[in-house]
């Protein structure tokens, strides 16, 4: 891995309005789904982003992709500063750049054969090249991704694929045009679990041959530290540890992160201890407490917490956590530090 | 558990080849409603009596020599006979020749008043749902508007402004009848426009027009076919109400409305005959569409697939 930057995400916010109240007392609120969040990915590296449903994840992936337009804040991207962009500029770079979705039942249009979808991206960015070469370099592809033999598949429609199968065919739809970046938003979230495996697999080995580079969102922490070289823990649109995946597991900070962790190492310990790991309660995004956002659900919380919000503080090395707990003393020589070296 | 008998087990199907290839065989979404619409007896009943009323208009009114205007006062109220096949009305004008160029009226009206509502539905609901934030706002308005005055009353009007006449009929039912499409247009636009498909084939760098013809149409026009199939018989009958309020088409043309309607005081004179075939076209056209709207519905909806 070289320490080149590939994606780096400065102070990135999305708010959304949300309306509520009646018919003539209409109040607009803000609901900050991505809060002033800040990211590196090195080149060929893979960054999991995880945290519960609703934490921002999905947000944050469409803001990179230009699907959604950010509140504020900066994305770069080889050198490039995608917000300021004009639409032809950023369909040029879309060439090198690409998601891959959740839902394998609403990533394919129904009523296109596999041919027709992998033919969409060829024919969007290489309209020199004939339509039998296409052809062939779909066949290709389709058979990379372990659909084999080609034929037998390309001329299926969707519902003609199980759930694997379809998501196979969109990670073809995202790498056919050989991109540099690609973010996954769950792409295993809704198989099985024995299907599972290979899609991980299958990208895993897609990352090796073409020296990919990824942005992998999940809520299963045993699935981010079998894909992830760092992880991300979001809450609250907030990032509140990022890490080596081995620091994350193996000594997670945040209260949150250590939650997080006990589920997937003993779930019966977690059962047990659920009182004194996180506090039961809904989550209101709408509320923005002027302290810690993890503060009303937090075992530990103390005074400072409901008034201050931390900030990333480094730990070692590259490991990195807001939390008052941890670093009461020096964080604020420290703050900056973690800000520049993210 | 019983040992398998040699002698009675046989496959289903000898060639086993021939299972897989249909198995791997492509095939269209097209072929597949197609399947399941001939599936469905009472759909397929409802698509042939569509297609002879069609060619009874064409055909019909030539079947006799009698002119759907010719008027025998001495052969008046006369009873369905080798003669007058569907009788005579109080006029002595032959039904039969009535019904049929009537069945080219309504079956005119009825499909061009669809047309007509499918275009300015699918282009006001189209740019509602595409364009979304204050454009949205505003043509949701107006529809809402429109949809809370009485349909009637506006089609009244608007016969009353215009002159009278088949396109005025016309006009004033597309007048509201739109409203109905463009919402269809618009609820379907904007769930599509949040589908994963569509985002990655933004994100693929595919312009607004590709998206528009290859995602948001092809799966926009399932429901489109099905709500006009339904809307057919409603502007047939539609034009009936018109006629009974005297608003039909103007003599001597004749429709099944304005039959209808002239035919009523055979209730009290007792010449049913003249009263029945209108009715009964109007009755058959109306269940053929409804069937096989019905039909569609279920043959391009895959969950009722069985
Ligand atoms: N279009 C929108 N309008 C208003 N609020 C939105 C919109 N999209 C997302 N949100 C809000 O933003 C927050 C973050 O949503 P997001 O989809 O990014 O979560 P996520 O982490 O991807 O969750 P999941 O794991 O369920 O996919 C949520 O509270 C959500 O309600
Ligand atoms: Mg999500």
């Amino acid at each position: 891995m070289s320490n080149e930057t590939m994606v780096e995400i400065k102070h990135l916010t999305k708010e959304f309005e949300e309306k509520k109240g009646g018919l003539f007392k209409k109040k607009r609120q803000k609901v900050y789904a991505v809060n002033d969040i800040n990211l590196k990915i090195k080149k060929g590296e893979i960054l999991g982003i995880i945290g519960e449903s609703g934490c921002g994840k999905t947000t944050t992936a469409r803001m990179v992709m230009r699907l959604l337009r950010e509140s504020s804040g900066e994305i770069w991207f080889k050198g490039k500063e995608l917000c300021r962009l004009n639409d032809r500029e950023t369909k040029k770079i879309r060439k090198e750049m690409q998601i891959i979705f959740q839902d394998p039942y609403d990533t394919l249009n129904p009523g296109m054969r596999v041919l027709d979808i992998l033919m969409e991206p060829l024919n969007a960015h290489l309209s020199h090249i004939s339509f039998k070469e296409k052809v062939n370099m779909i066949k290709d592809m389709v058979e990379e991704i372990d659909l084999k033999p080609a034929d037998q598949y390309i001329y299926r429609y969707p519902h003609q694929l199980s759930g694997g199968q379809r998501q196979r065919v969109a990670i073809a739809r995202a790498i056919i045009l050989k991109p540099a970046f690609v973010a996954a938003d769950e792409p295993t979230s809704m198989l099985d679990v024995s299907v599972r495996a290979g899609i991980l697999n299958l990208l895993l080995n897609l990352r090796k041959r073409m020296g990919l580079t990824m942005m992998f969102i999940t809520h299963d922490l045993a699935t981010a530290s079998y894909m992830c070289d760092r992880i991300a823990v979001m809450y609250q649109g907030k990032i509140v540890e990022i890490g080596q995946t081995q620091k994350i597991i193996h000594n997670p900070t945040h209260p949150y992160t250590k939650a997080l962790v006990s589920v997937v190492k003993d779930l019966n310990y977690f059962i047990e201890n659920r009182e004194k790991l996180i506090r039961d309660g809904e989550v209101d995004s709408s509320q923005q407490t002027s302290g810690c956002p993890f503060s009303m659900r937090c075992p530990h919380e103390h005074e400072r917490c409901n008034h201050v919000q931390p900030v990333l503080t480094k730990l070692s090395g590259e490991h990195f956590v807001s939390c008052h707990l941890e670093n009461k003393e020096n964080f604020k020589r420290q703050e900056e530090e973690a800000v520049n070296a993210i | 558990m019983e040992a398998l008998n040699k002698k009675t087990f046989h496959f289903k199907e000898k060639n086993v080849q021939k299972i897989e290839e249909t198995n791997v065989q492509p095939f269209s979404q097209f072929k597949e409603t197609l399947y399941y619409l001939t599936k469905n007896k009472l759909a397929i009943v409802g698509l042939i009596i569509i297609l002879l009323l069609i060619v009874m208009a064409v055909i019909g009114p030539k079947l006799v020599s009698y002119s759907y205007s010719d008027q025998s006062l001495l052969e008046s109220n006369q009873p369905p006979s080798i003669e007058h096949w569907f009788g005579t009305d109080q006029l002595g004008r032959d039904i039969f020749a009535r019904t049929w160029t009537g069945a080219r009226i309504s079956l005119f009206i009825g499909i061009m008043a669809v047309f007509i509502d499918l275009i300015v539905g699918i282009i006001i609901g189209g740019i509602a749902g595409l364009k979304g934030g204050k454009t949205d706002e505003i043509l949701m308005r107006l529809v809402d508007i429109l949809y809370g005055l009485p349909h009637l009353l506006v089609t009244i009007l608007l016969m009353v402004v215009l002159k009278p006449g088949l396109t005025t009929i016309i006009l004033a039912m597309a007048a509201t009848g739109w409203i109905g499409i463009a919402r269809l247009v618009r609820g379907q636009i904007l769930q599509l426009k949040e589908c994963e498909y569509v985002m990655a084939s933004q994100v693929l760098g595919a312009g607004f027009y590709k998206i528009l013809f290859k995602h948001l149409l092809p799966n926009t026009l399932g429901p489109i076919i099905v709500a006009m199939t339904l809307s057919v018989p409603g502007a047939i009958f539609a034009e009936a109400t018109l006629s009974f309020l005297g608003l039909g088409v103007p003599v001597p043309l004749a429709s099944w409305g304005t039959m209808t309607s002239e035919a009523l005081v055979t209730l009290l004179t007792g010449h049913l005959w003249i009263l029945f075939f209108p009715a009964f076209f109007i009755s058959l056209t109306m269940f053929a569409f409804n069937v096989v709207g019905d039909g569609l519905r279920d043959a391009l909806d895959p969950k009722m697939r069985t």
